[in-house]
């Protein structure tokens, strides 16, 4: 979303950005708590090994402290001055709220996704992953059934020729396990 | 260094390695194009792909990806106003506006022609800096490596989006998760929670589909179906004007495309911005930037193709990653057992030169492939979104099992996507992790060696080396510096504290509108990454044509 800078507008835009800038305030804070928790992690470790070089803490120790010093500074420098957030392409951008169709829709994807994945020690990994394209496409993206279903045939074909022909990846079958062979 | 090219020559001129070079290349030109995808992500998801390969047959094709996503990433910031890759971000602001000046054909054209010339002179200065930095890095040690290391994880934070603050927790924030898995010194098992599967560590291919692929797909549902501009074959012919106002930018952008390209981590997104920047400062045609100048193309996209091949100089010469996707590069040679680094020169010759001759030849057919063919690659676009993430959730997930095959790696790809989900939401940059994940592993190993060499004291060693001091205090230079110069000049640098140049320019001046925000200023190449470029971005892309939706898109579904 372009950050507008019309003073009549921007009343509801700050009360809108306060509110998407905790997002940032969150993110500052799991990284910090990410530190602590390598640097908790690392206190079971011997910084120097009995000959006296570095051991298996003595990298996680000075890491770990690094990044809650910098997360620390990273919560007080978005709290004073909004810190520039720019991603890999250097556009200073600031993404447009949520939808709540569009926040059930990430959900949706994530459940879908999710139950594919664990659907893969039953049903075998190409088959889980072919129903959620269907799932995807028919489900969440409502694509017409026919052309879903040709996609979705095609991304089979294509999948066994590559994976199992082709590149003969052992790829888990589930329940049924031995009955292409 | 001929006898090395006909070397070169010999292996990439197999049938095979041609073969898998076009495919590669083929790839990565649909893989740049498509919303959704980069070279990183491409790289990554194929790379499953290759391990059945021969490495240097699977190298080629991973470097045609590389190398063809650049191309086909403008094609989308010329038609719709996207970049597919965040080195295309520039190529929206004159692309676009070339291609809704009826000249979508001529940018295309130039896009191709100034990308492909600046590739071919820029191999020819790969292969002789890449041999000349191996030469020198002979006679590193484990002490100057651990200080390259340290210097190119400095450079990516403090290039970083600007804060260098959270370039650097990101970086470490990386490096840390690289730490989880056996200790190399001592056998340790560190952060591993008694899981079998994180003995070897979290796999790096995995978390790159994750966050890369998986993560940017999520950050896609929301956003519309694009519609190109179209352009036509006979559109893609160019004047001799247009062809005469290219040159200068053409050679200034490689130039900086490629002296960029070289440093760690500073990769080919800077480097376009540099030059876009110095276009705006110095060309006889900057009061047009913005508003279609063909400089505004050639230069950046040549910028950003020479910085490509300037990447591989530290990859391959010193082991240190010079971006995201050449991280990733890395981590695919040490899947296949080969370390780069000055060695690799020595031991490798074959793969070596026969990977950077590649180069010529996959950019020779780029050329071929996107110059006449760039209006059939725009149709595309028109894919239904709804149809391709399911496929790209697909791949990823079969490709992400082949590397490990291991359901484990699954899991690995779904939690990092949700990452990655919310790093791209928030604008929180993920190249400083990706090398700090791939660097991390790589640093501790050089740094228990110097341990082993200095007899515990890493600090005495480190001063005992003159190349290494120098290298930590370019380091910390590079970081304390800039903050410092921004405070003393009273206010706060886009690579200095990280605030947010637009909360201070709000403290500073009055309101403007977007666009004559987008068109003034005197940016330079790293002011053409803040504010002014975003904002214009935007305008161009929704405030230009009000018979457009937002963004030139089809409403969801």
């Amino acid at each position: 979303m372009t950050r507008t800078i019309d003073e009549r507008t921007r009343p509801a835009e700050t009360a809108g950005r306060s509110r998407r800038r905790s997002g940032v305030l969150i993110a500052y804070a799991v990284l910090t708590l990410l530190g602590f928790g390598f640097f908790l992690g690392s206190l079971q470790y011997e910084m120097y090994s009995a000959d006296g070089q570095v051991g298996p803490a003595y990298l996680p120790r000075y890491a770990s402290i690094l990044l809650v010093v910098l997360g620390l500074l990273l919560v007080m420098q978005e709290l004073r001055g909004r810190s520039r957030l720019a991603g890999d392409s250097g556009v200073e951008d600031e993404a447009a709220p949520l939808s709540r169709r569009t926040v059930i829709k990430l959900l949706v994807v994530f459940g879908l996704i999710t139950i594919a994945l664990l659907l893969v020690p039953v049903l075998g990994l190409i088959l889980s992953l072919l129903l959620l394209i269907p799932a995807l496409s028919i489900g969440v993206e409502r694509m017409p059934v026919v052309t879903s279903l040709l996609v979705t045939v095609g991304a089979a074909v294509l999948a066994y020729i590559l994976f199992i022909v082709v590149l003969q990846v052992p790829l888990p079958m589930g329940v049924f396990e031995g009955a292409f062979e | 260094m001929i006898d090395n090219i006909l070397i070169g020559l010999e292996a990439a001129l197999s049938v095979e390695n041609l073969i898998w070079c076009f495919i590669g290349a083929l790839l990565g030109t649909i893989i740049g194009l498509l919303p959704g995808l980069g070279s990183a992500t491409g790289v990554a998801i194929l790379l499953p792909l290759t391990l059945t390969l021969d490495p240097l047959t699977a190298l080629i094709m991973l470097a045609g990806i590389y190398h063809g996503s650049q191309y086909g990433a403008t094609i989308t910031a010329i038609l719709i106003a996207t970049p597919g890759e965040a080195s295309s971000v520039v190529s929206t602001l004159d692309g676009y506006q070339m291609a809704r000046n009826g000249k979508a054909g001529q940018a295309l054209a130039i896009s191709a022609i100034s990308a492909f010339a600046a590739s071919v002179v820029t191999v020819f200065l790969l292969f002789t800096l890449a041999q000349f930095f191996a030469g020198l890095a002979l006679g590193f040690g484990p002490v100057e490596l651990m200080a390259i290391m340290i210097l190119g994880l400095a450079t990516i934070s403090m290039f970083s989006a600007g804060n260098l603050l959270l370039g650097m927790a990101v970086c470490t924030a990386g490096v840390l998760v690289g730490t989880v898995g056996i200790d190399i010194g001592t056998g340790v098992a560190r952060y591993t929670f008694g899981s079998v599967d994180l003995m070897s560590g979290v796999p790096f291919v995995e978390v790159m589909i994750g966050l890369f692929a998986l993560g940017e797909l999520l950050n896609q549902l929301d956003k519309g179906q694009p519609k190109p501009i179209r352009s036509r074959f006979r559109d893609l012919m160019l004047s001799k004007e247009e062809i005469k106002r290219s040159g200068f930018p053409t050679l200034r952008g490689m130039v900086i495309g490629f002296l960029v390209g070289i440093l760690p981590g500073a990769g080919s997104t800077l480097a376009s911005f540099m030059a876009y920047g110095t276009e705006k400062k110095f060309s006889k045609h900057r009061r047009e930037m913005g508003k279609g100048a063909i400089e505004g193309v050639a230069s950046p996209d040549a910028a950003t193709s020479a910085a490509a091949n300037g990447a591989f100089i530290p990859t391959l010469a010193l082991g240190v990653p010079g971006g995201a996707t050449t991280a990733v590069l890395l981590g695919a040679f040490l899947l296949y057992g080969i370390t780069p680094g000055p060695l690799l020169f020595e031991e490798e010759p074959v793969l070596v030169w026969g990977l950077l001759v590649s180069f010529l030849i996959g950019h020779f057919m780029l050329l071929v492939l996107n110059l006449p063919m760039a209006p059939v690659f725009a149709q595309l676009l028109r894919l239904r979104y709804g149809y391709l993430y399911p496929l790209i959730i697909f791949t990823a997930f079969i490709g992400a099992f082949a590397v490990s095959n291991n359901s484990f790696s699954l899991w690995v790809v779904l939690f990092f996507g949700v990452v990655g989900y919310f790093m791209k939401r928030l604008n929180i940059p993920i190249a400083p992790f990706v090398l700090g994940l791939v660097i991390g592993p790589l640093l501790e190993k050089a740094l228990v060696q110097t341990s082993a060499l200095g007899q515990g004291d890493v600090l005495g060693a480190v001063l005992d080396s003159p190349v290494a001091t120098t290298l930590i205090v370019a380091a910390i230079l590079l970081i304390v510096v800039p903050p410092v110069v921004s405070k003393l000049r009273g206010r706060s640098a886009s690579t200095g504290l990280g605030v947010s140049a637009a909360a201070e320019s709000m403290l500073q001046r009055s309101e403007t509108d977007a666009p004559a925000q987008a068109e003034g200023g005197e940016a330079d190449g790293q002011e053409a990454g803040d504010e002014a470029t975003g904002e214009s971005l935007h305008s161009g892309a929704r405030q230009e044509d009000p018979t457009d939706a937002p963004g030139n898109r089809t409403p969801e579904n």
